[in-house]
């Protein structure tokens, strides 16, 4: 009941895109790097996490299974927003 | 070989990425901020392990489904769909909605109703870090002086002092799908009548979820309980003293940080003997 699953607000960071405010937050679950983001819009919040994929380097997928698309391209801009603002 | 979101991925990474999944599902009441009654999804709930003081943290659907052969007589989706929304008969007369998001404690127990089983037999808690509740104020027109018909409405927060995670009574009951056999258990909180300070936040209703403390919360789940004490423990009113809250953002379910406190000068103040006092935004916060 008490395991923090949400790193402290320092792994916290919101960016704008589109339009959209995406809020996103660093996951306590992995080793490896696991973002719960949200949206200003009614987009569905989503979990994306780096995942090594057989033929290609390491990508960021959507978990669950089902919003590939989405989890490659918000993993974009967070790449994108953390190295301009590292 | 296996796939994951259909790209090729070794054994390990695959159970890597399912074990991410299953932590994701145990504790999903973690992800989220807001759940909203009536999406009737999942919610976290601590469910008795029969014959032994102890529980087990499971999801459960959010909206009580009654034994399907009881009124209202829900055996499928579709009818739990229609029951929920409301729907036209046969007659073109609109049937209004039944949700089965609260159960009203002073009902709970009578004969015949579709909670007094679940009362009897299959109480639980429902924890939250917070929970929602509008509060309308009518403005007054200018030429005339008099309220408007139409309320402007304040999203709060409202939280328990100093603690985490505070526990709210609830009931639970399994349901059957009789066009698929899929079973799942579906719940309701029990609500009880709004205190000095829920009665001016939810001021259309006068309730609040029964917040219970941890001994009641224990005595709900586990104890040997005759009629008179399981009315009792679900009418119980937390003390005012012992609640903080805060206003939102009136889009906040649409927000991208849904409990953000937001500041309306305009709106007054709860009144409370004393005056005011808040816990400053952030402070009762669950990942602070």
């Amino acid at each position: 009941m008490d395991r923090k699953l949400f790193y402290e607000q320092d792994e916290q960071f919101s960016f704008e895109a589109y339009g959209v405010t995406i809020h996103c937050q660093k996951l306590d679950i992995s080793k490896d790097v696991v973002y719960h983001v949200t949206f200003s819009s009614n987009r569905k919040p989503i979990v994306i996490a780096r995942a090594r994929f057989e033929e290609s380097e390491a990508r960021w997928t959507s978990i669950p299974e089902g919003r590939q698309k989405e989890a490659e391209g918000l993993g974009a801009l967070i790449e994108q927003y953390l190295s301009t603002n590292d | 070989m296996c796939y994951y979101n259909a790209q090729k991925v070794t054994h390990a990474e695959f159970l890597r990425l399912k074990g991410i999944e299953k932590t994701l599902k145990e504790h999903d009441f973690f992800t989220r901020y807001v759940i909203v009654g009536f999406d009737f999804g999942q919610t976290t709930v601590l469910k008795p392990i029969e014959g032994i003081e102890d529980f087990e943290i499971v999801q459960m659907e959010w909206g009580f489904l009654p034994d399907s052969l009881k009124w209202p007589f829900i055996e499928t989706r579709e009818d739990a769909f229609k029951i929920r929304r409301g729907y036209t008969d046969a007659r073109g007369k609109f049937v209004q909605p039944l949700n089965f998001l609260n159960a009203v404690s002073e009902e709970l127990l009578i004969r015949n109703k579709v909670y007094r089983e679940a009362a009897l037999h299959r109480r639980c808690i429902i924890p939250s870090s917070g929970f929602y509740d509008w509060r309308h104020i009518f403005p007054l027109n200018k030429r005339t002086g008099q309220p408007l018909k139409t309320a402007v409405k304040y999203p709060y927060r409202v939280m328990v002092k100093n603690k985490e995670v505070f526990w709210m009574a609830g009931i639970w009951q399994q349901w059957t799908d009789a066009d698929t056999g899929e079973t799942v258990d579906t719940c309701a909180v029990v609500t009880t009548e709004a205190n000095l300070v829920m009665s001016q936040i939810h001021n259309s209703k006068k309730r609040m979820p029964t917040m219970l403390t941890d001994d009641l919360a224990w005595e709900w789940m586990f104890g040997k309980l005759d009629e008179k004490r399981i009315s009792e423990i679900a009418r119980w009113q937390i003390p005012w003293q012992d609640l903080t809250y805060y206003t939102l953002a009136k889009d906040f379910l649409n927000s991208g940080d849904p409990i953000k406190e937001v500041v309306y000068p305009d709106l007054p103040p709860i009144d409370i003997p004393g005056g005011e006092s808040k816990t400053p935004q952030g402070q009762m916060e669950l990942f602070s």
